[in-house]
């Protein structure tokens, strides 16, 4: 399209000044600061030094509890990512093959259901999971357990608490993921005589990885920074690192620590998004040279 | 095709079919939950509430009986929601058009600048933005750590970018064409904007807006962290509530909220339709 | 109503020269298309007159006044074109309408002249949809009542009709040519169907290239093209083999289809030109039979009625014509 009257054209442009002037000076204000407050050490009551000094990163690196959240983090990441990839890749699959309004219908349904905050759902989780809750008294009454088990405060605990967080969000990915592979394909190929099954490895798999691969990063992500979950389901026994931020600011005041730990997170979901960025890179061609 | 290939055939499906329902049985079932144990009549237990499911009794004495602070709550929620809104759409609509239609060096950065807030965990986000807050009290006296405004702002920051997103990819699937025309019609820019432009991107501009009012609404990690003093958001006191004392009347608020929710993703699909819905309002790109 | 006249037009876009200087002068209610292929340059001339695109030289002017300067919705233009461009959130009223409005006509008159526009196109009755509600054609009778519903000085139409299947374009050509000469508008036409620019056009100018090889009525351009290029473009062309005539070295000597013919038992008329040729294939139209022949080396279409030549593929025969047909193009 050609450009109008140089002179006269209205300077669209200028329209994004304030809007990127707000979003941008706050983005680098808020980061530098806690960057910067990560490089002092804290002396107690919300007070740090004024030197500049890596000393907290140290800490973090020598200290095994923080190892530990950082690895347990990495663990629950991982697992809940895993099972989710799991759970959601069929029901995906099948959702963008079956008629446009039962899949508009469900879909409506899990992204209505992932606009409930997420304390209301924890509550149901704890009401359903409790001690005295149904689930433990219908596995008590079928005998498969002897004594009720406490399951808030437990690493399973978080992890269906993740889980539920991730699943909605992977089912609505994978589900746009699909529809955008055309189903003349998989048609061709069973004309080719290929079974079910080798249709999906064959067609259906690497065209989707690019997209799969990508939500799989973002909700690693996602799962690495929760918080809620692992607040109100691991009954302070489930440090995730979102956590010991949290507790370093919150109850220690400790803001050089705290800053400290979410650069951490910080550089993790860098690395993560860099990583999503080449491998992304490096699987689409194919598929584009075919869709 | 033999029968037993086609016999295997629905047996695939429904099989298919019973794994769709379990995984919709496992994110629902919390919120059916929290609806059931909100027609219980509840008992307490040496002064402690108890909420159970199955509800051992129907009543909808909860519904009518909302403790003040929980009530309190919702309605900050609901101005803070209402207060990002307004403010996303002031910045992001015309960062959108900025974006779509200006012409300058950098544009792909400033798009993806708007990108960036969500791609930072909210939990860096509200630290990031209590010290911020910190560090200005400590500088200039504007205490804005503890309050409603810097609340409001914290939460425009990730709620904007969803209205950039809306109102962008409305933009871009405008045709050219539409503008010309009205021009060659004697309308000016300014007229042209309000009575084509604007008429067309507005169902993605409010499909964005509730993307926004929904962030907001719904956010505990940031809130956790700015809390105003004079009012507690609503996910925060149910929050609060779980770890301390559980209140008999929040899963009937909770229900309540999730209706509104719920009619808010219905008017969404119908304004926006599906696909933008799905995208995340187009602000995850 | 208005003359418009370019002096001295170019475009030029960063590697790449989309139009050369250029001249240009239309009468007051001619019909002037630019016909011409992809990336000529003709859409480029359009959109500068319409003052969408700024001439990197040169001035345009209506009735001698320079508007070169002037904004698009200040130079009193009409437009359509080829996707419509209808407002999808308006009714087919409100789209009629919508240049009237802006100029502040009284509500009363916006009505009147919304109906007659409607009769005018013979779509009385769709005021109330909307144009997604419309047909393709219908679309369009839409857009060239909105463009003409405040009259402008000069209409412009971007290929108007090049969405339109065959038999519906060549309805809309005959509407648009009856609306044309009633109205009486400066019209500036844009395609690249050249049997759609002899059916509507006072004047057609031929481009390439980013220039205009010959302006001249259809009539003129077809009997006496001045270039290969445009004698190929408007209507077909054989080039005959043989030496290019002595007093126009570079030029080779052309003939159009029509004017050859196959020898039957009477044999070669006394005065023609002749060839020995062999048949390749034919294509019948209906009323017309092309007969494609290889003689010397080249390709020649026969164009005549099917009842007048009885061959079949691969016979020898001998083609003639009348060398006073015969066109002597330069490159």
């Amino acid at each position: 399209m050609s450009r109008t009257h140089g002179n006269r054209v209205f300077r669209w442009g200028l329209l994004t000044i304030p809007p990127a002037l707000f979003c941008g000076g706050l983005l680098l204000f808020t980061q530098l600061v806690f960057l910067q407050a990560s490089f002092h050490a804290d002396e107690g009551l919300g007070v740090m030094t004024s030197r500049f000094t890596w000393a907290n990163y140290l800490e973090v690196w020598h200290d095994p509890d923080y190892l530990e959240s950082l690895g347990l983090t990495l663990r629950l990441a991982g697992v809940v990512v895993g099972a989710t990839l799991i759970m959601a890749w069929p029901a995906a699959y099948l959702l963008s093959r079956s008629s446009p309004r039962v899949a508009m219908v469900v879909v409506a349904a899990i992204i209505a259901a992932s606009f409930v905050t997420l304390p209301i759902k924890t509550l149901g989780m704890v009401i359903l999971f409790s001690a005295d809750g149904p689930l433990m008294r219908l596995l008590q009454d079928l005998h498969l357990i002897s004594a009720r088990y406490r399951f808030v405060g437990s690493f399973f605990a978080v992890a269906v608490g993740y889980a539920h967080l991730a699943i909605s969000f992977m089912v609505t990915m994978l589900f746009s993921v699909f529809q955008s592979i055309p189903r003349r394909l998989e048609e061709a190929a069973a004309i080719h005589g290929a079974t079910r099954l080798r249709v999906l490895w064959r067609v259906v798999l690497p065209l989707s990885l690019p997209g799969t691969v990508s939500a799989t990063l973002v909700l690693f992500n996602l799962l690495t920074g929760a918080f809620v979950s692992a607040a109100l389901l691991g009954g302070g026994k489930v440090l995730t690192v979102s956590l010991l931020i949290q507790r370093s600011l919150i109850l220690f005041n400790e803001y050089g620590m705290a800053a400290t730990l979410a650069v951490v997170l910080l550089l993790i979901v860098l690395l993560v998004n860099i990583a999503s960025v080449l491998l992304v890179a490096r699987l689409t061609p194919a598929s584009q040279v075919i869709a | 095709m033999k029968i037993g290939a086609i016999a295997g055939v629905r047996a695939r499906q429904n099989l298919g079919w019973v794994w769709v329902s379990l995984v919709i049985g496992f994110i629902y079932a919390p919120i059916l939950v929290v609806i059931g144990a909100s027609v219980d009549p509840g008992h307490y237990v040496m002064n402690r509430a108890y909420l159970q499911f199955p509800p051992q009794g129907f009543t909808l004495y909860w519904y009518f009986h909302v403790a003040p602070a929980l009530w309190r709550s919702v309605l900050v929620s609901v101005e803070l929601a209402s207060a990002v809104t307004v403010g996303a759409v002031l910045l992001g609509v015309p960062a959108a058009l900025g974006l779509l239609r200006g012409q300058f060096p950098g544009r792909n950065a400033v798009a993806a600048l708007f990108r960036t807030p969500l791609q930072i965990p909210f939990i860096v986000t509200g630290v990031a933005f209590l010290q911020t807050f910190n560090t200005v009290a400590a500088a200039s006296g504007i205490a804005l750590q503890a309050s409603f405004t810097g609340l409001c702002i914290a939460h425009l920051f990730v709620a904007t970018p969803y209205v950039v997103g809306a109102a962008g990819s409305a933009l871009a699937r405008l045709s050219p064409r539409l503008d010309e025309a009205a021009l060659s019609l004697g309308a000016s820019r300014w007229r042209t904007f309000r009575r084509v432009t604007l008429p067309l991107i507005t169902p993605a501009v409010f499909g964005g807006a509730m993307f926004a009012f929904l962030v907001s609404f719904t956010d505990v990690t940031i809130a956790l962290f700015l809390t105003p003093e004079d009012g507690v958001t609503f996910p925060v006191w149910v929050y609060g509530s779980i770890q301390n004392d559980l209140e008999t009347s929040m899963p009937a608020v909770s229900s309540m909220v999730f209706l509104a929710s719920g009619l808010m993703i219905v008017l969404l699909q119908r304004l926006i339709g599906m696909e933008t819905v799905l995208r995340g309002g187009g602000a995850k790109g | 109503m208005a003359r418009v006249a370019l002096a001295g037009i170019s475009k030029q876009y960063r590697g790449h020269r989309a139009l050369l200087p250029t001249d240009l002068d239309i009468a007051d209610g001619e019909f002037l298309t630019l016909l011409g292929p992809s990336g000529c340059g003709k859409t480029t001339m359009l959109r500068i007159i319409a003052g969408f695109v700024e001439p990197s030289a040169g001035r345009v002017m209506f009735n001698g006044e320079d508007v070169t300067a002037t904004p698009p919705n200040r130079r009193a233009i009409g437009m359509v074109f080829q996707d419509y461009a209808l407002f999808p959130h308006l009714t087919i009223a409100e789209n009629i309408a919508f240049g009237l409005r802006e100029r502040a006509w009284s509500a009363a008159s916006i009505r009147t002249r919304v109906a007659e526009l409607l009769d005018l196109i013979q779509l009385q009755g769709i005021a109330k949809r909307l144009p997604a509600e419309l047909s393709g054609g219908q679309q369009q009778r839409v857009a060239f009542a909105r463009a003409i519903a405040h009259p402008p000085r000069v209409l412009l139409m971007d290929e108007p009709l090049g969405a339109l299947d065959l038999k519906l374009r060549e309805t809309m050509q005959f509407e648009l040519r009856r609306l044309q000469r009633a109205l009486g508008i400066t019209t500036i036409y844009v395609t690249h169907d050249q049997t759609e620019a002899m059916n509507l056009s006072d004047r057609i100018a031929v481009m390439q290239g980013g220039r205009i090889h010959q302006i001249g009525a259809p009539r003129d351009i077809y009997d006496h093209p001045t270039s290969r290029f445009v004698a190929g473009f408007v209507g077909q062309i054989n080039l005959l083999p043989g030496q290019p005539p002595h007093d126009a070295p570079g030029a080779v000597r052309a003939i159009r289809p029509q004017h050859l013919s196959i020898a039957n038992g009477t044999g070669v008329p006394a005065g023609h030109h002749a060839l020995p040729a062999r048949v390749l294939t034919q294509f019948f139209t209906g009323n017309l039979l092309h007969i494609q022949l290889a003689a010397q080396d080249s390709v020649l279409t026969v164009e005549t009625r099917p009842a007048e030549h009885h061959v079949t593929d691969g016979d020898d025969v001998i083609v003639h014509w009348d060398p006073g047909h015969c066109l002597i193009l330069q490159a």
